[in-house]
Protein backbone atom coordinates (compact mmCIF):
# COMPACT_ATOMS: atom_id res chain seq x y z
CA UNK A 1 0.00 0.00 0.00
CA UNK A 2 2.40 1.95 0.92
CA UNK A 3 5.03 1.41 -1.44
CA UNK A 4 2.03 2.02 -4.32
CA UNK A 5 1.75 5.23 -2.87
CA UNK A 6 5.17 6.14 -2.74
CA UNK A 7 5.10 5.27 -6.57
CA UNK A 8 2.46 6.76 -7.85
CA UNK A 9 3.88 10.08 -5.84
CA UNK A 10 6.72 10.03 -7.66
CA UNK A 11 5.19 9.10 -11.17
CA UNK A 12 3.27 12.12 -10.24
CA UNK A 13 6.38 14.39 -9.85
CA UNK A 14 7.92 12.92 -13.57
CA UNK A 15 4.89 13.19 -15.24
CA UNK A 16 5.04 17.33 -13.89
CA UNK A 17 8.32 17.39 -15.33
CA UNK A 18 6.81 16.11 -18.76
CA UNK A 19 4.31 18.65 -18.78
CA UNK A 20 6.76 21.09 -17.98
CA UNK A 21 9.08 20.43 -20.21
CA UNK A 22 6.14 19.81 -22.91
CA UNK A 23 4.50 23.28 -22.78
CA UNK A 24 8.87 24.87 -22.66
CA UNK A 25 9.10 22.88 -25.59
CA UNK A 26 6.08 23.91 -27.14
CA UNK A 27 6.10 27.80 -26.90
CA UNK A 28 9.72 27.63 -27.22
CA UNK A 29 9.51 26.07 -30.60
CA UNK A 30 7.02 28.44 -31.83
CA UNK A 31 8.09 31.68 -30.14
CA UNK A 32 11.67 31.16 -31.98
CA UNK A 33 9.69 30.24 -35.13
CA UNK A 34 7.70 32.46 -35.07
CA UNK A 35 10.24 35.24 -34.58
CA UNK A 36 12.30 34.18 -37.21
CA UNK A 37 9.46 33.89 -39.72
CA UNK A 38 8.30 37.48 -38.66
CA UNK A 39 12.07 38.55 -38.78
CA UNK A 40 12.21 37.01 -42.17
CA UNK A 41 8.92 38.85 -43.46
CA UNK A 42 10.84 42.17 -42.65
CA UNK A 43 7.52 43.09 -40.55
CA UNK A 44 9.87 43.82 -37.64
CA UNK A 45 12.34 45.54 -39.92
CA UNK A 46 15.38 44.46 -40.69
CA UNK A 47 16.64 42.74 -37.73
CA UNK A 48 20.87 41.46 -37.62
CA UNK A 49 21.30 38.21 -35.51
CA UNK A 50 22.15 40.57 -32.57
CA UNK A 51 18.61 42.07 -32.29
CA UNK A 52 17.09 38.57 -32.97
CA UNK A 53 19.01 36.88 -30.08
CA UNK A 54 18.25 39.79 -27.97
CA UNK A 55 14.40 39.09 -28.74
CA UNK A 56 14.55 35.73 -28.35
CA UNK A 57 15.99 35.85 -24.93
CA UNK A 58 13.30 39.03 -24.32
CA UNK A 59 10.55 36.29 -25.31
CA UNK A 60 12.35 33.20 -22.77
CA UNK A 61 11.64 36.08 -20.05
CA UNK A 62 8.21 36.48 -21.17
CA UNK A 63 7.17 32.92 -21.50
CA UNK A 64 8.61 32.52 -18.49
CA UNK A 65 6.82 35.51 -16.57
CA UNK A 66 3.32 34.10 -18.04
CA UNK A 67 3.90 30.51 -17.03
CA UNK A 68 4.38 31.59 -12.85
CA UNK A 69 1.72 34.45 -13.35
CA UNK A 70 -1.03 31.98 -14.84
CA UNK A 71 0.47 29.14 -12.37
CA UNK A 72 -0.32 32.26 -9.82
CA UNK A 73 -3.70 33.64 -10.55
CA UNK A 74 -4.45 29.82 -10.84
CA UNK A 75 -2.87 28.17 -8.26
CA UNK A 76 -5.37 24.61 -8.44
CA UNK A 77 -4.01 24.74 -12.46
CA UNK A 78 -0.62 25.80 -11.75
CA UNK A 79 -0.05 23.02 -9.28
CA UNK A 80 0.12 20.79 -12.44
CA UNK A 81 3.05 21.99 -14.33
CA UNK A 82 4.80 24.38 -11.59
CA UNK A 83 7.60 22.51 -9.19
CA UNK A 84 5.44 22.90 -6.37
CA UNK A 85 4.26 20.17 -3.51
CA UNK A 86 0.32 21.63 -4.05
CA UNK A 87 -1.31 24.52 -4.76
CA UNK A 88 -1.62 25.55 -1.18
CA UNK A 89 2.51 26.06 -1.44
CA UNK A 90 1.72 28.43 -4.30
CA UNK A 91 -0.70 30.49 -2.33
CA UNK A 92 1.50 30.99 0.03
CA UNK A 93 4.15 31.96 -2.32
CA UNK A 94 1.95 34.14 -4.07
CA UNK A 95 3.09 37.78 -3.11
CA UNK A 96 6.77 36.75 -4.20
CA UNK A 97 6.07 34.75 -7.41
CA UNK A 98 3.73 37.51 -8.11
CA UNK A 99 6.30 40.25 -8.50
CA UNK A 100 8.51 37.92 -9.64
CA UNK A 101 6.24 37.19 -13.09
CA UNK A 102 5.72 40.83 -13.29
CA UNK A 103 9.42 41.52 -12.44
CA UNK A 104 10.65 38.84 -15.53
CA UNK A 105 7.47 40.31 -17.91
CA UNK A 106 9.20 44.06 -17.62
CA UNK A 107 12.68 42.24 -17.96
CA UNK A 108 11.29 40.68 -21.07
CA UNK A 109 9.65 43.49 -23.00
CA UNK A 110 12.32 45.34 -21.89
CA UNK A 111 14.86 43.54 -23.71
CA UNK A 112 12.42 43.01 -27.02
CA UNK A 113 11.87 46.58 -27.06
CA UNK A 114 15.40 47.80 -27.72
CA UNK A 115 15.84 44.42 -29.66
CA UNK A 116 12.64 46.80 -32.22
CA UNK A 117 13.89 49.53 -31.69
CA UNK A 118 15.34 51.82 -35.11
CA UNK A 119 16.95 52.63 -37.22
CA UNK A 120 16.79 48.75 -38.37
CA UNK A 121 13.86 48.13 -36.00
CA UNK A 122 10.41 49.40 -36.11
CA UNK A 123 10.27 51.27 -32.60
CA UNK A 124 10.96 55.00 -32.39
CA UNK A 125 14.45 55.41 -31.03
CA UNK A 126 13.30 57.75 -27.80
CA UNK A 127 10.16 55.61 -27.43
CA UNK A 128 12.24 52.42 -26.81
CA UNK A 129 14.23 54.56 -24.23
CA UNK A 130 11.42 55.92 -22.17
CA UNK A 131 9.94 52.77 -22.21
CA UNK A 132 12.69 50.35 -21.35
CA UNK A 133 13.50 52.93 -18.49
CA UNK A 134 9.81 53.00 -17.20
CA UNK A 135 10.38 48.56 -17.19
CA UNK A 136 13.56 48.65 -15.56
CA UNK A 137 12.01 50.81 -12.70
CA UNK A 138 9.21 48.37 -12.50
CA UNK A 139 12.01 45.88 -12.26
CA UNK A 140 13.94 47.66 -9.34
CA UNK A 141 11.05 48.40 -6.74
CA UNK A 142 9.87 45.21 -7.91
CA UNK A 143 12.83 43.55 -6.80
CA UNK A 144 12.59 45.69 -3.31
CA UNK A 145 9.51 44.06 -3.23
CA UNK A 146 10.54 40.96 -3.79
CA UNK A 147 13.30 41.31 -1.18
CA UNK A 148 11.30 41.76 1.68
CA UNK A 149 9.13 38.66 1.05
CA UNK A 150 11.87 36.61 0.57
CA UNK A 151 12.82 34.22 3.71
CA UNK A 152 16.81 33.25 4.41
CA UNK A 153 17.05 30.61 1.44
CA UNK A 154 15.44 33.11 -0.93
CA UNK A 155 17.88 35.65 0.05
CA UNK A 156 21.11 33.02 -0.38
CA UNK A 157 20.24 31.66 -3.62
CA UNK A 158 19.07 35.68 -4.86
CA UNK A 159 22.69 36.62 -3.41
CA UNK A 160 24.11 33.43 -4.74
CA UNK A 161 22.42 33.68 -8.55
CA UNK A 162 23.78 37.45 -8.61
CA UNK A 163 27.19 36.46 -7.88
CA UNK A 164 27.10 33.34 -10.71
CA UNK A 165 25.52 36.27 -12.89
CA UNK A 166 28.59 38.24 -12.02
CA UNK A 167 31.22 36.45 -12.73
CA UNK A 168 29.57 34.73 -15.95
CA UNK A 169 29.00 38.26 -17.07
CA UNK A 170 32.85 38.98 -16.62
CA UNK A 171 34.20 35.40 -18.38
CA UNK A 172 31.75 35.36 -21.55
CA UNK A 173 31.53 39.11 -21.83
CA UNK A 174 35.42 40.05 -20.91
CA UNK A 175 36.62 37.28 -23.15
CA UNK A 176 34.87 38.46 -26.16
CA UNK A 177 36.25 41.85 -25.50
CA UNK A 178 39.48 40.56 -25.03
CA UNK A 179 38.90 39.10 -28.79
CA UNK A 180 37.83 41.61 -30.23
CA UNK A 181 40.57 43.87 -29.01
CA UNK A 182 43.38 41.73 -29.92
CA UNK A 183 41.33 42.07 -33.80
CA UNK A 184 39.95 37.78 -32.77
CA UNK A 185 36.40 38.66 -33.01
CA UNK A 186 34.30 41.69 -33.90
CA UNK A 187 33.96 43.88 -30.58
CA UNK A 188 29.86 43.46 -29.05
CA UNK A 189 27.12 45.98 -30.02
CA UNK A 190 25.76 47.57 -26.55
CA UNK A 191 22.65 44.92 -27.04
CA UNK A 192 25.09 42.40 -27.12
CA UNK A 193 26.08 43.63 -23.68
CA UNK A 194 22.36 43.56 -21.99
CA UNK A 195 21.67 40.65 -23.51
CA UNK A 196 24.39 38.96 -21.71
CA UNK A 197 23.49 40.35 -18.60
CA UNK A 198 19.98 39.25 -18.57
CA UNK A 199 20.80 35.93 -20.65
CA UNK A 200 23.45 35.10 -18.12
CA UNK A 201 21.07 35.70 -15.09
CA UNK A 202 18.74 33.50 -16.28
CA UNK A 203 21.64 31.06 -16.56
CA UNK A 204 22.85 32.27 -13.09
CA UNK A 205 19.37 31.63 -11.54
CA UNK A 206 18.84 27.93 -12.91
CA UNK A 207 22.28 27.25 -11.32
CA UNK A 208 21.70 28.22 -8.10
CA UNK A 209 18.58 26.68 -8.10
CA UNK A 210 19.60 23.64 -8.92
CA UNK A 211 22.37 23.44 -6.75
CA UNK A 212 20.06 24.31 -3.57
CA UNK A 213 17.68 21.83 -4.65
CA UNK A 214 15.12 24.15 -5.96
CA UNK A 215 14.77 22.43 -9.29
CA UNK A 216 14.43 18.63 -7.89
CA UNK A 217 11.04 16.87 -8.89
CA UNK A 218 8.39 17.79 -5.95
CA UNK B 1 26.08 19.39 6.97
CA UNK B 2 23.81 15.96 8.02
CA UNK B 3 20.47 17.13 10.36
CA UNK B 4 17.98 14.93 11.78
CA UNK B 5 15.29 17.74 11.13
CA UNK B 6 13.24 15.33 8.89
CA UNK B 7 13.55 12.66 11.47
CA UNK B 8 12.13 15.36 14.55
CA UNK B 9 9.54 16.76 12.30
CA UNK B 10 7.93 13.41 11.84
CA UNK B 11 8.08 12.93 15.26
CA UNK B 12 6.27 16.22 16.21
CA UNK B 13 3.55 14.97 13.43
CA UNK B 14 4.04 17.93 11.12
CA UNK B 15 4.45 17.99 7.36
CA UNK B 16 7.07 20.17 5.64
CA UNK B 17 4.20 23.00 5.53
CA UNK B 18 3.43 22.66 8.94
CA UNK B 19 6.90 23.11 10.14
CA UNK B 20 7.77 26.00 7.98
CA UNK B 21 4.74 27.99 9.12
CA UNK B 22 5.47 27.50 12.49
CA UNK B 23 9.10 28.60 11.89
CA UNK B 24 7.72 31.49 9.72
CA UNK B 25 9.75 30.42 6.37
CA UNK B 26 8.73 28.63 3.06
CA UNK B 27 8.42 25.21 2.71
CA UNK B 28 11.40 25.43 0.02
CA UNK B 29 13.61 26.17 2.52
CA UNK B 30 12.17 23.15 5.20
CA UNK B 31 12.95 20.95 1.95
CA UNK B 32 16.25 22.35 1.15
CA UNK B 33 17.47 21.89 5.03
CA UNK B 34 16.19 18.64 5.04
CA UNK B 35 17.58 17.51 1.81
CA UNK B 36 21.05 18.70 3.13
CA UNK B 37 20.87 21.75 0.30
CA UNK B 38 21.02 24.15 2.41
CA UNK B 39 22.47 25.01 6.00
CA UNK B 40 20.23 27.23 7.82
CA UNK B 41 20.94 30.17 9.45
CA UNK B 42 22.04 29.83 13.33
CA UNK B 43 18.63 31.93 14.27
CA UNK B 44 16.64 29.73 12.52
CA UNK B 45 18.45 26.52 13.46
CA UNK B 46 18.41 28.07 17.15
CA UNK B 47 14.05 28.05 16.03
CA UNK B 48 14.16 24.89 15.13
CA UNK B 49 15.99 23.34 17.87
CA UNK B 50 13.59 24.96 20.17
CA UNK B 51 10.65 23.89 18.19
CA UNK B 52 11.49 20.62 19.13
CA UNK B 53 12.59 20.44 22.13
CA UNK B 54 16.13 19.66 21.73
CA UNK B 55 19.79 20.85 21.31
CA UNK B 56 21.09 22.23 18.12
CA UNK B 57 23.65 19.53 18.00
CA UNK B 58 21.00 16.76 17.97
CA UNK B 59 19.49 18.30 14.95
CA UNK B 60 22.75 19.29 13.52
CA UNK B 61 25.52 16.78 13.12
CA UNK B 62 28.90 18.04 12.51
CA UNK B 63 31.79 15.30 12.24
CA UNK B 64 34.57 18.05 12.69
CA UNK B 65 37.37 17.23 16.05
CA UNK B 66 39.52 20.27 17.03
CA UNK B 67 42.97 19.12 16.22
CA UNK B 68 44.52 17.48 19.63
CA UNK B 69 47.14 19.90 20.83
CA UNK B 70 51.11 17.98 21.45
Amino acid sequence: MMQTTMRDGARNKWRKVAISAGIGMLFGFAGAFGLVRLSESGALGSLDVSREIAALIGMVYIFTAAVVGAGVASPSIGASFLNVEDSDELREQRRLLGASAVSMLATGLALVLLALAQPVGIVPPAAALALAVALLAVVTVLGITQRRAMDELMRRVSLEGGSLAFYLTAMVGGGWAMLAHLGFAGAPAPLDWLTLFAGLLLVAAFITCAKRGLLAPR
Amino acid sequence: MQNRVKHWREAAGWSQGELARRLGVSRQTINAVETDKYDPSLPLALRMARLFGVAVPELFIDHWEPEEEE
